[in-house]
């Protein structure tokens, strides 16, 4: 009770040596405070620089870690997904080139040179008996050649 | 009953597509369905005894026996609450979708259809028969993404289908294997067997695992979780979402966020907690991490999104997070004691309100966002508008308290079920509840930011002939906003129903 009734008295006497000795007489002059303590006044008067405090350290590292949230979600977690959709589209399409050109294009070639092989062989398989003869023929003078080769041997 | 009730969507879709292409009868058949659907759910609520320990409505035929398969349908308090929220937040989604003129007797059907999944998903008591609702409603969901939204829809309805494919394979996986190793496929008969640890050692023998047989366990439950992770979604599971609500048309986004993810959540009470709790206990700290992981991070990349629909997106994956969080505090925590058993009950109560209220809360600020899009010409950026409560004050009231509802303010419905889950967390698991506060703090200040930006200001003068809400739509936002209310000052009427179900929970999860 005592420390604060003295608290009170302090601050009106106070009061009184700043405003009461010296009213202000028009509202363009300076305040006393100012005049006695400028920095202290422009403390008060900026509200002890509370605000700017906060707008530097609370605010600036919530926009800060709003940002890194959005960023961490776009870029990391994002990317882990675009990464996984790469690697099985770069899948994809290993697997689409080795169906393409290993598997479909051994296969094609293979098929073609049957394909080849057929039209060749349908050569000596017309229907036409000169032709059969011709190709016996062929094949005695090739068998009776090898029959030689192999008795000088 | 269940069974009609699960039915009665599906035949409302197919209904809906017969009508021909009269765009006024296919909304008013589809909204009849959905309606109906709502008062046969209302006739639940009503008939069901809150203190029955155990399923209610229950059905159960044998299916394939030697499969393990049956169909098995039922449902507790979690049950009933689940068709209550689906049943409503489809009837709030067609009503916001009634003067939307792109949506045709289509879209209306695939909203039924998807009701069917979740009807199903939330009743179904056997693997098998909820694993072929829970994919079926993926399909109608991947349409109505996929046709209606934004420009970049297909993008995202591919992303969303692929995300949610991978859960979903993870979870059949996991699944398959206890199903080779127990012969079990329903859910009450697979909890007894987690709770009491043979799960484990049927796992390890039955599958001829030489290792650790724990191991073999922690595998199978990871497969199981990644399945409701990314559904409901946990972080870094969730990228598919922020895209897929800002894409999909904001009607399809009420569905999504107010129901469908809603899904995941349950799969955690409904399968993970009591099928799990060994294997979640030993996972607790990547799994609390995962969770305020969840809560932190979107509550800060809400802040700096431009978009409405985003950030209500990333403040959804935000109001999902406090629930995972509870289901893992409660599963962390070793204590058997009474004080233990309180929290755990208060936090899984806290989990059931959170669901319910986030449904309603959400879906009602996705329609705010859908009207705004329709009298703006589809812009919805949050820098786009400023001053709106001068030229809309109630609309502007109206989403103020949907709004306030969503930060968790006394007296409104975000309330209650927030406070529940920080009470009983903040006795579980301090360290996690105390680094999730952050989460709160930053809901406040994202969601003033919105009211900031959109309602506060001088009035941007392209929006000073913007219209306000029609006596129509201020008759239909009554209920909803009515309900937001009596949640928040009367949450009995929502732990009245579940409290015995919550009570079995806290007291199954004993270590």
């Amino acid at each position: 009770m005592i420390t604060s009734s003295l608290i009170v008295f302090v601050g009106l006497l106070l009061g009184w040596w700043f405003y009461g000795r010296k009213p202000i007489l028009r509202a363009t002059d300076p305040d006393a405070l100012e005049r006695l303590q400028p920095g202290l006044f422009r403390a008060l008067a900026n509200r002890l620089y509370v605000d700017e405090f906060y707008e530097g350290t609370v605010i600036a590292f919530t926009r800060f870690f709003a940002a890194f949230a959005a960023g961490l979600d776009r870029w990391v977690f994002g990317g882990a997904v675009k990464l996984v959709a790469w690697i099985v589209t770069g899948f994809g399409w290993l697997d689409a080139g080795v169906d393409r050109f290993v598997v479909n294009g051994g296969f094609d070639e293979a098929c073609r040179e049957v394909g080849r092989g057929g039209s060749l062989f349908s050569r000596f398989e017309n229907g036409r008996v000169q032709r059969y003869l011709g190709v016996i023929a062929l094949a005695l003078v090739v068998l009776g050649v090898m029959l030689l080769w192999g008795h000088r041997g | 009953m269940i069974t009609l009730l699960t039915l009665l969507p599906f035949v409302g879709g197919l209904f809906v597509l017969l009508v021909g292409r009269n765009r006024a009868l296919a909304r008013l058949v589809a909204m009849l369905f959905g309606v109906g659907a709502l008062l046969i759910t209302c006739f639940f609520w009503w008939g069901f005894d809150p203190q029955f320990p155990g399923m209610q409505y229950e059905v159960l035929h044998p299916w394939v026996p030697s499969l393990g398969m049956a169909y098995h349908v039922g449902v507790d308090g979690l049950g009933i609450l689940m068709l209550a929220l689906s049943a409503l937040v489809v009837v709030i989604s067609l009503a916001a979708s009634w003067a939307n003129e792109n949506h045709d007797r289509l879209y209306f059907a695939l909203v039924l259809f998807l009701e069917c999944g979740l009807f199903g998903t939330f009743t179904a008591l056997n693997f098998v028969h909820w694993f072929i609702y829970w994919e079926l409603s993926l399909i109608p969901a991947f349409f109505l993404v996929r046709l209606w939204g934004g420009p970049n829809r297909a993008r995202a309805s591919m992303l969303f289908f692929l995300y949610t494919m991978v859960g979903s394979i993870a979870l059949l996986l996991a699944f398959l294997a206890i199903f080779l190793a127990t012969g079990q496929f329903d859910f009450v008969q697979l909890a007894q067997l987690g709770q009491s640890g043979q799960l484990t050692t049927a796992l390890a023998q039955n599958l001829h695992w030489s290792g650790n047989p724990q191991h073999l366990a922690l595998l199978v439950f990871w497969g199981a979780f990644l399945g409701f992770a990314v559904k409901t979604p946990v972080v870094p599971f969730h990228t598919w979402l922020p895209r897929t609500y800002s894409e999909a048309s904001s009607e399809t986004t009420m569905l999504l966020t107010g129901a469908m993810s809603k899904m995941g959540v349950y799969g955690f009470l409904r399968i993970l907690l009591p099928i799990f709790p060994h294997q979640m206990q030993q996972e607790m700290k990547p799994l609390l991490w995962m969770a305020v992981a969840t809560i932190v991070l979107p509550a800060f990349a809400a802040w700096v999104q431009k978009d409405l629909k985003r950030t209500f997106a990333y403040s959804s994956i935000n109001h999902l997070g406090y629930c995972v969080l509870a289901v893992c505090a409660v599963a962390s925590f070793t204590g058997t004691t009474a004080e233990a058993a309180i929290e755990k009950s208060a936090a899984l109560t806290g989990v059931l309100l959170q669901i319910f209220s986030h449904g309603l809360t959400a879906a009602a600020l996705f329609w705010f966002i859908a009207l705004l899009e329709r009298r703006s010409g589809g812009l919805r950026g949050i820098d786009e508008f400023g001053g709106l409560r001068r030229v809309m004050p109630v609309f502007s009231g109206l989403m103020g308290i949907a709004i306030f509802a969503s930060l968790g303010l006394p007296g409104l419905n975000g309330f209650p079920g927030e406070f529940l889950i920080f009470k009983g967390v903040f006795a579980l698991a301090p360290w996690a509840a105390s680094i999730s506060v952050l989460g709160l703090l930053m809901t406040a200040v994202f969601l003033l930011t919105v009211i900031q930006k959109v309602f506060s200001g001088p009035v941007n003068p392209r929006w000073e002939a913007m219209p306000d809400l029609t006596t129509a739509e201020r008759w239909v936002f009554l209920p909803i906003i009515g309900l937001m209310f009596v949640i928040g000052l009367y949450p009995q009427l929502i732990t009245g129903m579940v409290h015995v179900t919550v009570a079995q929970w806290a007291a199954g999860v004993r270590f």
